[in-house]
């Protein structure tokens, strides 16, 4: 990382945001071999890193409550999810959100976004941590991501 | 002549990022390809803007566009869509504070039932399911891309990373549009994740505090008893329990409209926007470069986008 900004500030370019060399990105094989496994248009959520530990997915239903007994997640999905993965298809981002009903710190992961295989590394808007705190998600344009008023 | 300055100053915006020269052919644009221009887009600067929700949409189409053509130069079908109105980009901020988009559609339920189906039933799913296994999996990393052709990685503002495979129809898209993936992917990856940072310091401040109390005064007068409007959202489910949709509906747009209209009558709306836009500038010392090639490319993106759309449509 360092390494990369000390380049960008030799060659006179302003650094966008953190640069990171591609060789630290830790692509998950795991998660890869899930990927590319899985249907077109599906959002799935695993209890452990690297995509291992099923809790549940689906390719087309939101779930306002990942506690209850309906929907694509259930019971002991509720803040359990230490890894999540979208396969998108159209234009749309899938949401998580800390609390039930769509409500409190929020995430999204866009279209080609792949997935998160390690949440620990990983907060909501509101700052909170991601890992074993999700409780439900909707499928949401891709513009929703990331603003706090319209 | 235009085209050429717009791709000299996209071109010059990957090496310097600030490239002051060229914001004002694109900060004044004619008309015609927005026609439905949203009234609370933010205000063009000399260094830039956001696009608003129509131009938002404008340039999906074009993406989406794009898509297809490389999806169909690979041998596969692709649909187009779905794509968003720009009420459907509306509602999802933290208080509503346009009471005739409230009264049209409550806090957005018909509109999220909307967007469910249209994810339910989007032909591609179908198309990409009924492949045989071998040509679904080239269809995804065709159209995402995968690991083995490389991934970029692009630190988040508040912390974490995101990837993204760095060759696929989707890039191919995003760099006809953008000018330069790995730039547009970190720059937006940056401006996008921002709220992280000052949202929960935003809520804090005590200006933002003193404004909500007064909405949550003007509700009560109004006859509901909220001290914010996440309790809404929280309580609408239970208040529209067993009801018919259309009594639902009415429900949800009598609670919406109120808020919205507190939200302006009271110092609500002002406040947040205002806090909003100062937070957000105070981390222009750190990001302004990522947020002034956000705004950036996205008018070069929309440029292209036009010239896309009418030729593609």
């Amino acid at each position: 990382m360092r390494k990369t900004l000390a380049i960008s500030a030799a060659l006179g370019v302003a650094a966008l945001g953190v640069l990171v060399p591609t060789t630290s990105a830790q692509a998950s094989t795991a998660c890869d071999t899930s990927w590319n496994s899985a249907p077109p248009g599906s959002f799935y959520a695993y209890d452990f890193t690297d995509c291992s530990g099923l809790l549940g997915r689906t390719a087309e239903s939101s779930d306002a409550n990942w506690g209850d007994s309906s929907g694509p997640f259930q019971g002991n999905a509720d803040n359990a999810a230490s890894s999540i993965l979208h396969k998108g298809t159209s234009g749309m981002a899938v949401k998580v959100y800390q609390y039930p009903g769509y409500l409190g710190g929020h995430a999204c992961l866009k279209k080609s976004e792949s997935y998160k295989e390690d949440l620990s590394r990983h907060t909501f808007s509101n700052g909170a941590g991601m890992d074993n705190d999700i409780s439900s998600h909707r499928w949401v344009w891709e513009s929703a991501c990331g603003t706090f008023l319209d | 002549m235009r085209r050429a300055f717009v791709s000299a100053c996209a071109a010059a915006l990957i090496v310097t990022f600030t490239a002051a020269g060229c914001t004002t052919s694109t900060s004044e644009r004619p008309g015609p390809a927005q026609p439905q221009r949203d009234t609370a887009a933010k205000s063009s600067r000399s260094e830039g803007r956001e696009l608003t929700d129509a131009e938002r949409v404008l340039v999906q189409r074009a993406e989406q566009l794009l898509i297809k053509e490389c999806m169909e130069g690979e041998g596969f079908k692709y649909w187009v869509g779905p794509l968003p109105t720009v009420d459907d980009l509306k509602g999802g901020g933290y208080v509503l504070t346009d009471a005739d988009w409230a009264k049209r559609h409550g806090y957005g339920s018909r509109l999220e039932e909307k967007l469910q189906d249209a994810q339910r039933s989007d032909p591609n799913h179908a198309y990409a399911n009924g492949l045989p296994q071998k040509e679904r999996v080239r269809y995804g990393k065709t159209l995402e891309g995968g690991p083995s052709g490389g991934m970029l990685t692009a630190e988040l503002p508040g912390g974490g990373t995101v990837q993204t495979p760095r060759h696929s129809c989707l890039s191919k898209a995003k760099e006809q549009l953008y000018g330069d993936f790995e730039t547009w992917f970190r720059a937006e990856k940056t401006t996008t994740n921002l709220t992280d940072l000052y949202v929960p310091d935003l809520l804090e401040d005590k200006r933002f505090v003193s404004a909500l109390k007064e909405w949550s005064a003007c509700m009560r007068e109004a006859g509901h008893g909220y001290a914010d409007p996440p309790e809404i959202r929280a309580e609408l489910p239970e208040l529209t329990k067993g009801l018919s949709p259309d009594a639902s509906h009415a429900v949800e747009v009598k609670l919406a409209v109120d808020e919205a209209v507190c939200a302006t009558k009271t110092p609500l709306s002002a406040t947040a926007h205002a806090l909003d836009e100062k937070y957000r500038d105070e981390l222009r010392a750190t990001y302004g470069d990522a947020i002034a090639t956000y705004e950036h490319m996205s008018l070069a993106a929309l440029d292209r986008a036009e010239d896309i759309t009418g030729d593609m449509a």
